[in-house]
Formats: structure tokens, sequence, C-alpha cells
């Protein structure tokens, strides 16, 4: 039963996929000019430039000469059958070489945003419920609303300024000068800890807020339902109560959220990461669109909805396995 | 030592010979940094006498004979960077003169060219090396040539072309080569001094044979695949294209100071090593360089870097940070981060040209922009000293788009200085008479079909200063009856509607303000895509698609240009050059707002042999022709 569910949705994934893969390749190709446009405006922005000559042969190195039609086939026969994504004109190199080159630490960062997200949202989402309209319910929703409001880049400025002149630290990347290419130690992993914390309060800021109140609005609607007040009335304490029945069922949105956690884990925070020089993949998404570098750009973009389709597929196992009224239904 | 004005043009008609400065060090002398003294001792290294071609280079330190030691930490961006070729990557055959008047060899030892400069021939110094120790000589030059003619390959640099086929580079022996061109090619050893990303002014010196070989399907039919299959690319061609580039490689052989052995992508940093075969020395025998290793922050915003700086964590920069905005900032924290300015000598021809579309396709529009007194007038409406205070915080001077007087052979008063005061009135007056004398009942102007005149005036988003710039002077034209919009469009598509010819007016920026006028003097004369006031012109100087034949003047213009490309003699160039601009100052195809005073950049107090000023042009690729080889650390340490 479980198992042709599966793979119905594995086959249901095939025409997704082909479909998403020519739609990121379009939403590539959609603004006007191409990569060379692109980099020839780069350098005539520092006041060079190239001859119309130079242009061409780049053209044709490119295959930017060809029909739309057989650079997508040229693109996706390439990852199908050859597991090769393409070559990024911008960094000159594979595009498999720059994106999973970065995957690991933005994972490290996305990971440690999601958790101290989840540490600080969760209890903080129970105890505005149970105590709607108390002092705590209220100031934890103004900063959860206020790390909401602030934008992220702008918290990074103030965050770095504060680290370099109140700490002395040195800013920007995840390593002080003096580590950043020794091999792993003790002092090494302090170091990287040192830095850390400001990306990870700076992405983990925004999503709490939202957090909060997810589960605060979840709660609530389970708070005030029959099986409540019958459990209660049975005499089951008031912690057991609220851990055992409500709070499981508030959790349903927190498990569907999987589905996009998943792909967020390898695009990262890209503003951020930008303002605060972290070798991630966010940036490198950015730039490839701005640039009009389309293999690495569509094949971010696919890689990204592959792990989206592949999240929701899990999210939705998930579900089945924590909601037997799902399973049954 | 012979120094020529213009390099190779200095000298009269002739067997033209340029020759690098005696060596008036003895080998016996040559000294080296303890640290490859130690790997010497210890067997691992050749002595500095083996390591050393017979007839280094030799270089005069600005300030001081350095001493060894140190890291030079500056910043970089991922792509697109050209900071690291200047400052690292800047080793060509010839060289650009520290004050840029002229070119000198450098890793030629010298140059010969013949009178109409159809033939060069360049001498290679005898037992010059890779930094892996492997000779260097014609046969790594004979391979550039086979990459070159080789279809998949990178193509010909632009200096190697001519419009009648390549030049043909052939050995004459083990360190001598010839270079034929089927016409005339005076712009060749300019070409070699420049830098750019893709034109590549070291294109000849880019492949090691040795090495490179093992990349080339016609050399090696071993191991090719697996080397294919390991770098992750799918082709021979596109595993070759990788490993030329040693940024990305540091295991490629080179011919410079310092040796790439973090290239980009493995990590946030770039560093480059001492190269234990470098092959120049100071006036007392120092091998250079004195620096250890220079050390590139990798950022993606500028901002990081400032803030670094600020903390006196970068040596020396003149690129990304050094802004018109940054200037107040950094100013403020000298002291805290221990580093001064120097003076960047910008070279630009103005920062806010209006070209005006004299081949536009509507032929009123077109008839309009042609008329002469209708842009002078329009020239004259324009507050500059205004927009310099507003846009530019003062920080310019108001002037037309023309070489600048710092280079008097090809200054042109009239080009610099016409239609330059800010007189409404006037403007009004020269637009009556020019025949828009009627208005329309909201005080446009009407063109000869009777509808009132409009004007888009393109403008690309990613230059703030041009947006701020066009929303003032669309303000001035309005205020003279002239309906001009402004038009905001991310830069390629400005780039685009330029292609086709589909803009009125476009605001651009121009280099050209100095000996860079010799390279590219797009405002004044149709010999390149970006010459808005006449694109079908260019493509018909070209050959192109969609061209039209230009006026008589701009024909003579092209003329003259093609002439000076194919003339040796450096007067002559001047005088052809003169003749051109005068004709441009006649023709006035663009109106010119500002040109900047002096921009800067930072070098720590503990660094010395920076030069207190350097040419800012593109085109010189600043800081290169200063020698950083020669840059030192006091003491040896960025701390003490």
């Amino acid at each position: 039963m479980l198992a042709r569910y599966i793979l119905k949705r594995l086959l249901y994934m095939v025409p997704t996929l082909i479909a998403i893969s020519v739609v990121a390749f379009a939403i590539v190709q959609l603004p006007p000019g191409d990569f060379l446009d692109t980099y020839i405006a780069t350098l005539e922005a520092e006041g060079g430039d190239i001859g119309s000559e130079e242009v061409e042969a780049l053209r044709r190195r490119y295959a930017l000469d060809q029909p739309i039609l057989v650079q997508y086939w040229n693109w996706i026969s390439g990852i199908v059958f050859r597991g090769d994504f393409g070559w990024s004109f911008q960094y000159q190199r594979p595009v498999a070489d720059i994106l999973w080159g970065r995957v690991g630490l933005t994972f490290v960062i996305s990971l440690a945003s999601m958790i101290l997200v989840y540490v600080v949202a969760f209890p903080i989402g129970v105890y505005s419920a149970i105590r709607k309209y108390s002092l705590g319910d209220y100031v934890f929703t103004f900063f959860g609303f206020l790390g909401l409001a602030i934008p992220n880049f702008m918290l990074a400025l103030v965050l770095m300024y504060v680290a370099l002149t109140v700490f002395g630290q040195s800013v920007g990347g995840l390593f002080s000068p003096e580590y950043a290419d020794a091999p792993w130690s003790w002092g090494k992993l302090v170091d990287l800890l040192a830095h850390l914390w400001i990306p990870v309060i700076i992405i983990g800021t925004a999503s709490t807020a939202g957090l909060i109140r997810v589960m605060r609005a979840n709660l609530l609607d389970e708070l005030n339902k029959p099986y409540v007040e019958t459990a209660r009335a049975k005499g089951v304490g008031e912690r057991t109560l609220l851990l055992r029945y409500p709070v499981r069922l508030a959790l349903n949105p927190f498990i569907s959220q999987v589905g996009w956690e998943l792909p967020a884990l390898v695009s990262g925070a890209a503003i951020t990461s930008i303002v605060l020089n972290l070798p991630t993949t966010g940036p490198v998404l950015l730039i490839a669109l701005r640039s009009q570098d389309m293999y690495l750009a569509g094949s971010f973009i696919m890689i990204l909805s592959v792990l989206t389709v592949i999240g929701t597929l899990l999210s939705d196992l998930l579900l089945v396995w924590l909601d037997p009224r799902i399973r049954y239904g | 030592m012979v120094r020529f004005r213009s390099g190779l043009f200095g000298l009269a008609a002739g067997a033209l010979l340029m020759m690098a400065s005696p060596t008036a060090v003895l080998a016996q002398d040559y000294s080296e940094a303890p640290a490859l003294s130690a790997l010497v001792a210890a067997g691992d290294l050749p002595p500095v006498d083996e390591r050393l071609p017979a007839n280094p280079r030799v270089l005069e330190p600005v300030d001081s004979v350095g001493v060894y030691g140190g890291t030079w930490r500056t910043g970089a961006r991922e792509s697109a960077e050209t900071w690291t070729l200047r400052t690292v990557g800047y080793d060509h055959m010839v060289h650009w003169l520290p004050d840029w008047s002229g070119v000198v060899p450098n890793i030629a030892e010298s140059v010969e060219a013949n009178d109409d400069a159809t033939v060069y021939t360049f001498t290679l110094r005898d037992g010059m090396r890779w930094s892996d120790g492997e000779p260097f000589d014609v046969d790594d030059i004979l391979f550039a040539y086979e990459v070159f003619q080789h279809e998949d390959l990178a193509d010909f640099p632009a200096y190697l072309r001519t419009g009648d086929g390549p030049g043909v580079i052939e050995r004459v022996d083990d360190h001598t080569f010839t270079i034929t061109f089927p016409v005339p090619n005076a712009g060749l050893l300019t070409g070699m001094a420049q830098v750019t990303t893709a034109i590549g002014g070291d294109a000849l010196t880019l492949y090691p044979e040795h090495y490179m070989r093992q990349f080339h399907a016609d050399h090696n039919a071993d191991n090719l695949d697996e080397l294919i299959a390991d770098a992750g690319v799918s082709t021979w061609q596109e595993l070759f294209t990788l490993r030329t580039d040693l940024w990305l490689n540091g295991g490629k052989p080179t011919l410079n100071a310092w040796i790439v052995t973090t290239p980009f992508g493995e990590g946030t940093r770039v560093i480059a090593e001492r190269n234990p075969y470098y092959w120049k020395v100071d006036s007392a025998g120092n091998q250079l360089p004195y620096i250890d290793r220079v050390v590139f922050e990798v950022v993606q915003d500028p901002e990081v870097l400032l803030l670094k700086a600020i903390a006196g964590e970068i040596d020396m920069t003149a690129s990304h940070i050094n802004t018109v905005e940054n200037r107040a900032v950094l100013f403020d924290n000298m002291e805290r981060g221990n580093y001064d300015f120097f003076e960047v000598t910008p070279s630009d021809a103005n920062l806010a040209t209006y070209s005006f579309n004299q081949a536009h396709r509507d032929p009123v529009l077109r008839e309009i922009l042609q008329n002469r007194d209708f842009r002078a007038a329009l020239s004259h409406a324009i507050d500059r000293q205004e927009i310099i205070d507003l846009v530019f915080i003062g920080q310019g001077t108001p002037a037309q788009t023309a070489v600048l007087p710092g280079f008097p052979e090809l200054y042109n008063e009239q080009l610099a200085t016409q239609y330059l005061e800010y007189d409404v009135d006037r403007a009004n007056e020269m637009l009556d008479a020019a025949g828009f004398a009627d208005r329309d009942a909201d005080g446009h102007r009407l063109g000869p079909d009777g509808n009132p005149i409009r004007l888009s005036v393109l403008t690309r988003s990613d230059k703030q200063f041009m947006v701020d710039t066009t929303e003032m002077v669309v303000g001035y034209w309005q205020d003279v009856g002239i309906d001009a919009r402004m038009d905001v469009v991310e830069r390629s598509l400005v780039r685009q509607r330029k292609n086709a010819n589909e803009h009125d007016v476009i605001i651009e920026d121009f280099p050209g303000g100095n000996f860079d006028a010799y390279l590219r003097p797009t405002p004044w004369v149709p010999i390149h895509h970006n010459a808005a006031y006449g694109i079908p012109w260019f493509y018909w100087w070209q050959g192109n698609e969609g061209a039209e034949e230009p006026p008589a003047h701009v024909v003579r213009q092209l003329e003259l240009w093609d002439r000076m490309n194919a003339t040796v003699d450096q007067d002559q160039r001047a005088e052809l050059m003169r003749e051109m601009l005068q004709i441009a100052a006649d023709s006035f195809y663009t109106i010119g707002v500002v040109v900047p005073l002096s921009n800067y950049g930072i070098v720590s107090n503990r660094m010395h042999n920076v030069p207190d000023r350097i040419e800012g042009s593109y085109w010189f690729a600043p800081p290169g022709p200063t020698n950083p080889p020669t840059y030192y650390f006091v003491d040896g340490t960025n701390d003490g």
C-alpha cells in the first residue's frame, strides 16, 4: 500500500522534473541579451572593453550562436546522460565544481540556523499560546516582529560593525585570516564558532518570528477543542496533556515545512551571505542570474527544484507517519 | 638605458631597435630570499645564478632597495576580476613604462621592427625558466601560436590580427622568433602591454608547452580521457581552457613573480607565493620579488574589504573600495588602519558623455540630431557645475569629452572647451535660430514635421551617477523646451538597443584622456560599438550588416585612423590623430559634462616603493607597470 503510494509519487516526479527543466532554462533566457552582453558591460564598468571580433569568437566558443533548443538539449542531455551540468561562463569552470564546493558550508550554516529557529520558536510559540495576551507573550511577540521587520542585510552590517569595533573581531567570511587555510584543529573550530553566530542569528531572526506565530496560532486552535477538555476532566496533568495532544497536532505545519526547508538548506540566505561574504551557494545563484550565466543558473534552479520535489515527498511521508488521519484518509 | 617617448614609435624611420637596460650586476653578486637560500642549502633548489637567465631584467626601485618578507594582503572579486591580473598577473612580453610614455621589453630581452611595421623580431632571455624550473623558449611561443590556430581553442588576440589575416610566427632559433603581418600593424606592442580579461596581453606566454601539451588532443594520446574525467568536464577543449587559467589552476607553471598556490574556488582567499625562478633583479642584484606572498581576500560585497581596510588588514589596493563615496571614511580611519593614500590619475575623457544618434532610423529625428547648432544649444543648457556639486560631491571639472590637457600632444582646446558655459538665453536663441522656434501649448519646441521634439535618453541602471546626472540634464533640456525623458534600463539592454541602432541619445563614460586616446578614441571617431552617435557608420567601417555610408568628414576620419595604425613614426601618428581630433571638434558629435579630479588608492605605511602617483586608466593596468615585485615591507614584516 505504502510502497505503491511511494512508487506512484516517484513516477509523477518525472514529468514534473521535465517541465521544471524547461521552465528553469526558459527563465534564465528571459532577460534581453546573453552572457556576453553582461560580460562586456562588466568590462565597460571598469573602463575596459572588448573588440567585436572577440565577442563573435566567444559567442561561437560558448555555442551562444546556436538555436535555443539545441542549447537546451546540450545542457539537459549532459545532465541526464553524463551527470555534467555544463560550463559556467563567468567562473570559467564546470558548474559542478562551483556548486558542490559550496554545499558543505551552506548546509552547516542553514542547519545551525534551522536548529536555532526551532529551539527558540517552538517553546516560545507554545508559551505564547498558553499564556495568551500575557506580558511574556507581548514581549516575545514584540522582539519576534522586530526580528522579522529588520532587513537581514541591515542586521548583518550592524552586527559586523559591532563585532569589529567592540570585540575587535575580524569580519567577513567564516574564519579569521590565520585559520582560513590552516588544517582543522580545535582552534579553528572555535574560530569557526566565533564567526558562525553572526550569520546564524541573522538568518534565524527572520524565520523565528514566523514560526512563533504559526505555532501559536495552531496551538490556539487546538487548545479549546473538546478533546482537551475531556482529557483535562479525566485528570491528565497540564504539562502531559499539552505535550501529548494539542502540541502534537500543532506540529503538522512544522512537518509540512520540511518540504521547503530542504531547498532552503542549499540555497542559503543569499543577501546575508553576500553582505557577510560567506562562501555559500546563495550568492552564486544571484550572480549567475544577474550575469545570465545560463548553465550555472539553470542547473542551480534545477537542483533546487529537485530538492523541493524530494522534500515535499519526504514531508508527505512524515505526515503519513505522524498523523493517522492522513494515513487512513 | 634608452627610453622611448612612446616606446617603439619614438624613433624616426629606419631599423627600429629596442633594448633592455644592460645588466649592471655581475652574476656572482646575485642574492635571494632567505627562505630560498635554505632550500638551496638543503639541495632542494638550484643556486640563484642557475635559476636566473643570463640577462635578467633589472628594475630600479622607486624609493630604495628593499628587504625580503611579508604578505601583501588585498582583495578580489570572484568573477570578471582584473585587480589580480594587474598586480600578480602583469608580466607580458612588453610592459608600459611606469609613466605611460611608451613600452619597454619585459619578458623579451629585445624587440625589433622593420620600417613598415610588418615584421617584428623578438629575442627571449637566454636561460629563463618557468616557475617549475623548465626552460622558457621559442617552443612555448610556437605552442601558443598552434593554440590560436586551433579552431576550438582561444582565438588570436586582437593585436596579432589585421584586416588581412593574423600574423605568422616563425622560429629563428631557440631564443628568437619573428611575427610577420600581411599589412602594417603598428599597434602590436601597445596591444601586448595591455591587460584585459579576454584579449590578454600575455597570450603568447600563457601556454607552458611542456605542461599544457598533456591537455591537448594532438599531443596526448595516452591518458587524456582520464584527465578529462578527473576534471569533471566533457571535452578536452574545456579541459584545456580550464587548465590554461592560472587563477583556477594552481599547478600551472608561470612566469609571474608569485605563483598562485590557492586558486579561486578553494576557499575565500586566493594566495600566490614567491616564484623561485623569477627572472628580475633589483639594482643591487637581489632577486625579486621582495614580498613573500600575495593574499587576495575574495569577496562578494566590497563593503567587507572596506571594513578590513579600516581595520588595517589591507596593505595596498586601488580597486573595489577606492570610490568617491568611500573617500571620507577611509580618510578618517587612516591612523587606525595605518595606511596612506596614493594618487591614481584618471584618464577618463569624460564621465558623462551624451551621444546623439546622427544615423537615427527616424528621418525627422535624424535631421534634428544631425543639426550641430541643436546639439550646441543643448550643451549650453546644462549647468555642469551644479551637476558636479550635487552628483560628484565637487570632485570634477566641467569639460566636453576630449583628450585631457595633461596629454599635450593630442590636447585640442576647441574639442575640450567649446559650448561649455551654462547660458540658457543663448541656448534658447540658438534653438530659435536653428529652426525650432515654434512651440506647442506645453512650451515644447516643434520639429520640422510639426510635432514636438521628443528625446529618450537611454541610461544604464548600474552606474548611479549616470542616472543622477541624466535626471538633472533632462531637466535642463526641458527648461529650453526640449521634451527629453530619461529611460533607465539594465546595462545589457542598453547595449542591445545601441547595437540595433534603436536609441536617440545615450549617456556613456569614455576613456581616452591620455595615451589611451591612441588605443580607443571612440568618442571622436566611430571605430567601436560604443560610438553611439553613428553605429551604422561603425558597421560600415567594419563591413558588417546594418551599415550605412557615413558623411564625407567621417570617412576622412576613418581613413586617418587606419593610416595611423599602419604608421610607425610617432610624430606622424600624432599628426594623423590631431587631424582626426580636429574634425571631431568641428563636428561636435557628443556633449560632455564632467571629467573627474584625481582618484586614489590606499597603501600601508609599512609598504614602500609604491609610487605616490599612478596612472589610473584601465588600459594602463595599474599598478602592474609600476613593478609590484619591487614593493616591500619595512623590516620585511606586515606588523612591527
